[in-house]
């Protein structure tokens, strides 16, 4: 366990320091940053932060690791401040559409196997399909026109922090987290199935339903411990791609999250902002994967027993 | 192929004939006309207007043609390069070594940013698109067709030409290309439809075509602002993404099934 753990300690290590290279390299090369510069020189002068050339690469990676990104090259504000201000709402936004694409993939997985019936087949190959052809942001919009437009149950937009009115809070995350939440649910319902698919075959199942335990008893429990492994690595890469891609999402309902700083970002060509964006990105992605990748060994280490 | 993949074939075929052909029987997509502004779907406009009096018939039309372009070229590019390296990967132990460490590198850059990062670094424009999509998505496919090349590799017939004689690169260019071209097919459907996804996304959050093109996502965008006025705006490009996407998904699925 040690030794895998310091193996994926070191293969991230050396992953960040070449993903940093590239980043580097894309980004120092960006068209327009100097131009950019001097014409906004007249208009924002006293914004004396803005970058006028990028450092060499490693006096660039030593500033990095010490959290300094620069300025946005719009106002005069911090990168790494601007950042951390934004990162709590797409961290409970991504936890939030985490657990509810968990809910619905387990409730439709458990669904279709416990009840074999032709409609609950139908029910779940619609979803497990469906749900991967529809892009997060369009389900957004058409949530949008259903509940907020038509029904008028839900807000399209905006947001109110937890402490100032919870229930507010709520209602305005329940369809950003579903939009969010549908396109993970088809990859999460075929790896549960198929992991389930091979505890079926295992000795233990017949010996479990010759002592007279109830399906639901040995689907839920015996075989759900055994593939918790396999969920917690898929978890961890649903988690990463749900905290790097909720850009769209968060501007359609106005969220002041990270996605939403970064369209802000793109609108502005802010490119200190993009980088550290880039950057933080990897980094939660490569930790989320190599969690994942522990857990899945350990999930596997245990049902070979 | 079965009834139901046939079926998604000639959706995604019929599909790529109407954008291809609309310019023949559509209005000019950018004739703008305020007096038209936010007509609802009639007979004058099957689709309705948009928000400058623009035909949205004719705007959604050609924003499959730019999709469907963006996600051929991606989708060519893609093919071509991860069956040169992925080939070249399986063949040789040193090459194998830097190309599979630089694939696992890039795993971990978050897809949608870096495309973000290339466009602002390409600027905007179907080259720059296609360009972003094939940086991003190339390693994965290079993965897919080494793992595929190697356990071809390990097979009895291959040693039978090895034992004829022939050359590793004359093998694996000659023999193994070919076997594995099945997987590569169902990959060459992900990536379009992916491509299709991520040209609306990027174009949506304004770091795609421009403003005055005419794509899926620009049109979604220009909706996003009058959506309490306009369902049409959403509607037709949304439900044109979701036909484009779910059948390249489900034609992917039949061919891995076969």
């Amino acid at each position: 366990m040690a030794a895998s753990i310091i193996k994926r300690l070191l293969s991230l290590v050396l992953t960040l320091f070449l993903v940093s290279a590239a980043v580097y390299a894309i980004a120092s090369a960006i068209p327009g940053q100097r131009s950019q510069i001097l014409m906004g020189d007249a208009v924002t002068s006293y914004s004396s932060g803005i970058q006028d050339e990028w450092p060499g690469y490693f006096d660039w990676l030593g500033r990095v690791l010490r959290l300094d990104f620069g300025r946005s090259a719009f106002g005069s504000q911090d990168v790494c401040s601007l950042i951390a201000s934004r990162i709590p709402l797409t961290a409970a936004l991504s936890l939030t559409s985490l657990a509810l694409a968990l809910a619905i993939s387990l409730s439709m997985t458990a669904l279709v196997r416990l009840d074999r019936s032709r409609l609950s087949r139908f029910l779940y190959n619609t979803v497990s399909t469906g749900s991967m052809s529809l892009p997060s942001f369009i389900l957004a919009l058409l949530l949008i026109l259903v509940f907020a437009v038509a029904l008028g149950l839900l807000p399209s937009g905006g947001y109110v922090p937890f402490s100032a009115d919870p229930v507010r809070c709520i209602r305005s995350l329940i369809l950003p987290s579903f939009s969010l939440a549908l396109i993970h649910c088809g990859l999460i319902m075929r790896i549960t199935d198929s992991a389930l698919e091979r505890e079926e075959r295992r000795a233990y199942v017949p010996s479990a339903r010759s002592r007279g335990l109830g399906e639901w008893r040995i689907v839920s429990i015996h075989e759900g411990v055994n593939i918790l492994g396999e969920l917690a690595a898929v978890s961890m890469q649903s988690l990463a791609g749900l905290f790097t891609s909720s850009a769209a999402v968060e501007y359609i309902f106005a969220l002041p999250g990270l996605g939403s700083l970064t369209v802000e970002a793109v609108g502005r060509r802010d490119v200190p902002t993009i980088v550290a964006l880039v950057l933080l990105g990897t980094l939660v992605s490569a930790v989320c994967g190599a969690i994942g990748d522990l857990a899945g060994d350990r999930g596997r280490g245990r049902t070979r027993l | 192929m079965n009834r139901r993949s046939l079926f998604f074939l000639l959706v995604f075929a019929g599909l790529f004939l109407l954008f291809l052909l609309s310019p023949l029987f559509c209005p000019d997509p950018d004739v703008i006309d305020l007096s038209q502004r936010l007509l609802p779907p009639g007979p004058g406009h099957l689709f309705g207007t948009d928000t400058m009096g623009r035909d949205l018939l004719s705007r959604v039309l050609a924003g499959g043609r730019l999709s469907y372009l963006v996600g051929l070229l991606t989708t060519a590019i893609i093919a071509v390069i991860s069956l040169f390296l992925g080939l070249a990967a399986s063949a040789d132990r040193r090459l194998d070594t830097v190309i599979l460490r630089l694939c696992d590198s890039f795993k971990a850059l978050p897809t949608s940013l870096l495309a973000i990062l290339l466009m602002m670094r390409f600027g905007g424009g179907v080259a720059s698109m296609v360009a972003a999509l094939v940086v991003v998505n190339i390693p994965q496919s290079v993965r897919l067709v080494r793992a595929r090349a190697l356990a071809v590799e390990s097979e009895d017939f291959i040693l039978a030409k090895k034992s004829l004689g022939l050359g590793k690169w004359e093998i694996v260019f000659g023999t193994v290309s070919l076997h594995v071209l099945d997987i590569l097919a169902v990959q060459c459907a992900f990536i379009f439809s992916s491509s299709i996804m991520a040209e609306a996304a990027l174009s949506f959050i304004g770091a795609g075509m421009g403003p005055e093109a005419a794509s899926w996502g620009t049109i979604l965008d220009e909706g996003r602002d009058v959506i309490y006025q306009a369902w049409w705006m959403i509607v037709f490009p949304s439900a044109f993404i979701f036909l484009s996407v779910l059948s390249l998904n489900m034609i992917a699925s039949s061919l891995r099934r076969d």
